[in-house]
C-alpha cells in the first residue's frame, strides 16, 4: 500500500467517526423521547402548563387539573366554602392540608423574624394586588390591620386549626407549590415516566423524559427585562419558585408596589432584591422559602436556605446575579 | 509527459470522504431552527388557533373572548382586554417558547412554542 493511499484511509476513518460522531449527537438530541401529552389551561387563576411523558392511552392531564382545583376549593379565601374562607369566618377549620401548610410554614416565619406570615390576609386584602381593588392603602388602614397578623398565636393540632386573635389566613405564598406536590403526588400514582408543571411558573420536575435520563432544563426569567430570560437550571429533579417584584405590582407616583409583603410593616419587601429563584425537594417549602427569602435578602438568607437543603438564585436591584447552594445553573449572556 | 492516473481504490477513497464532507455539512440544516415560534391561542383549555410567527411579514390581531391579541414577527402581547384588572395587558410581550400571557377572567391563554420541541434549550420558563 502506497503512503498516500495509507493517509487517504487514515483521513477516512477520521471523518467516518467523526460523522457518525455527529450522527449519533443529532439522533440523541431528538431523544428516543417517551410520548409526550400537553396541556394549557387555567386553574387557581393563573396558567397551569403540563408536559406529562407517558405510554398510557388515557390523558392524565385533566385528573391533575382537578386535583388543582380541589386544592384551590380548599385553600382559596376566596372560596366561600374553602376551609381557609371558614377558618377566617369563625376561627376555625378542621383540614389536613391547611393544618400542615401552617405547620410546615411556622419555622420559615421563626427565621424571617415574622416577615413571612401566612396570617398576613387582613394587609393583604387591603393591597388587592391582581383584584379589582388594588390600591395603595392609607397608613391608618396598615397600622389597624397589622395586629392581626399575628403566626405565633395559631394553634394546629393534628387537623385541627385555631386562630383566636382574628388572624386572616392567606395561603397564596404557598398555594403554587402546594398544587406542584399534589399533582406530582397524582403523577406519580398514574405512573408517569416523567413529567415538568408549571403551576403559574412554579415548577415541577421528575422522572425522565426519555431513557437516557436527560435533567430538565428550567429557564429562569429575567425580572430586569421580563421579556427575556435569565439562564437555565438543569435537575433530574425538584422543585422551582421563584418571587419576583414584577409579577403582581402597580406603580404611583414613580415608585412600585409588588405583591411581596413584609408582613411585619404590612409594606412591599424592600431588600434589595428583583428576584429570588428556590430549587428545592419540596413544592410547598420552595414556594414559601422564595417569598422568606425575598424578604431577608440574599446575605440573609443563606441559613435558612441551608437549613432545608435548598439552593436560590438571587437578582439585586442592579441585576447582580448571585447564588446560594448546590444549583447547576447557567446564565444567559446578556 | 503522459498524465499520471490516480488509482481507482484513491478515486473511492475521495468520492466517499466528499460525501461524508457534505453530510456534515447537511445534517445540521435537517434541524428545524431552534427559534421558529408558534402562537397557541387557548380558550377554556382548547386550542382555537395557532400562528406560526416566521410566516409573518406584519403584526396580526385577533379578538378572543374579550381579549385582543397582537402576534408580530417576533413575540405577542395582549394589547386590550375586557377584564377588570388588566394583568393580561400589563404583562407585555413575550418571545421566547414556554412564555405564555393568561387572561384569567376571560379564560384565555396565549402559549408560544417552538417548532422544534425538541432542540428547545429550556423545558419550562419558572416565573
Amino acid at each position: 500500500m502506497t503512503k498516500r493511499r495509507k493517509i487517504l484511509i487514515a483521513v477516512l476513518v477520521v471523518t467516518l467517526v467523526a460523522a457518525g460522531g455527529f450522527a449519533a449527537l443529532l439522533l440523541h438530541d431528538r431523544g428516543a423521547e417517551y410520548p409526550c401529552e400537553q396541556k394549557n389551561a387555567i386553574a387557581m387563576g393563573t396558567v397551569i402548563s403540563m408536559k406529562l411523558y407517558h405510554t398510557d392511552e388515557a390523558d392524565l392531564a385533566p385528573g391533575a387539573l382537578q386535583v388543582i382545583d380541589a386544592l384551590e376549593d380548599t385553600i382559596s379565601w376566596r372560596r366561600e366554602n374553602s376551609a381557609v374562607a371558614q377558618l377566617n369566618r369563625s376561627g376555625r377549620c378542621e383540614n389536613t392540608v391547611v393544618a400542615e401548610a401552617i405547620r410546615q410554614c411556622a419555622p420559615i416565619s421563626d427565621a424571617t423574624s415574622g416577615a413571612f406570615d401566612l396570617s398576613v390576609g387582613k394587609v393583604s386584602t387591603l393591597w388587592d394586588f391582581g383584584g379589582e381593588n388594588e390600591r395603595l392603602p392609607k397608613k391608618e388602614e396598615i397600622l389597624a390591620a397589622l395586629p392581626f397578623v399575628d403566626y405565633k398565636t395559631i394553634r394546629v393540632a393534628d387537623a385541627a386549626v385555631t386562630c383566636e386573635n382574628g388572624q386572616q389566613m392567606d395561603l397564596g405564598a404557598v398555594g403554587k407549590g402546594l398544587a406542584c406536590d399534589m399533582v406530582k403526588t397524582y403523577l406519580q400514582k398514574a405512573d408517569v415516566k416523567g413529567a415538568v408543571v408549571s403551576v403559574g411558573g412554579s415548577i415541577c420536575a421528575f422522572g425522565c423524559r426519555d431513557k437516557a435520563g436527560t435533567p430538565w432544563r428550567v429557564a429562569v426569567k429575567d425580572p430586569i427585562r421580563t421579556e427575556r430570560l435569565l439562564g437555565v437550571i438543569r435537575m433530574k429533579e425538584g422543585f422551582v419558585s421563584t418571587s419576583g417584584d414584577y409579577e403582581k405590582f402597580f406603580e404611583q407616583d414613580g415608585r412600585r408596589y409588588y405583591h411581596i409583603l413584609d408582613a411585619m410593616t404590612g409594606y412591599p419587601a424592600a431588600s434589595g432584591l428583583k428576584s429570588v429563584t428556590v430549587v428545592c425537594g419540596n413544592g410547598m417549602l420552595s414556594d414559601a422559602l422564595s417569598t422568606a427569602c425575598f424578604l431577608l435578602g440574599a446575605k440573609n438568607s443563606k441559613p435558612l436556605l441551608e437549613s432545608y437543603d435548598a439552593a436560590a438564585i438571587f437578582v439585586d436591584d442592579s441585576g447582580n446575579i448571585s447564588t446560594v447552594g448546590d444549583v447547576d445553573f447557567e446564565a444567559y449572556e446578556s | 509527459m503522459p498524465k499520471k492516473r490516480l488509482p481507482v481504490g484513491d478515486v473511492v477513497i475521495y468520492a466517499v470522504l466528499l460525501v461524508l464532507c457534505l453530510l456534515l455539512f447537511l445534517l445540521p440544516m435537517l434541524r428545524p431552527a431552534a427559534d421558529s415560534l408558534t402562537a397557541a391561542i387557548i380558550v377554556d383549555g382548547n386550542v382555537v388557533e395557532t400562528v406560526d410567527l416566521s410566516a409573518l411579514s406584519g403584526d396580526v390581531i385577533r379578538s378572543v373572548n374579550g381579549c385582543e391579541i397582537t402576534v408580530t414577527p417576533d413575540g405577542v402581547r395582549m394589547t386590550a382586554a375586557d377584564c377588570p384588572d388588566k394583568l393580561c395587558v400589563r404583562t407585555g410581550a413575550i418571545r421566547a417558547a414556554g412564555e405564555s400571557i393568561a387572561c384569567v377572567p376571560n379564560r384565555v391563554v396565549v402559549i408560544l412554542r417552538s417548532a422544534a420541541e425538541n432542540n428547545d434549550p429550556y423545558d419550562v420558563v419558572a416565573y
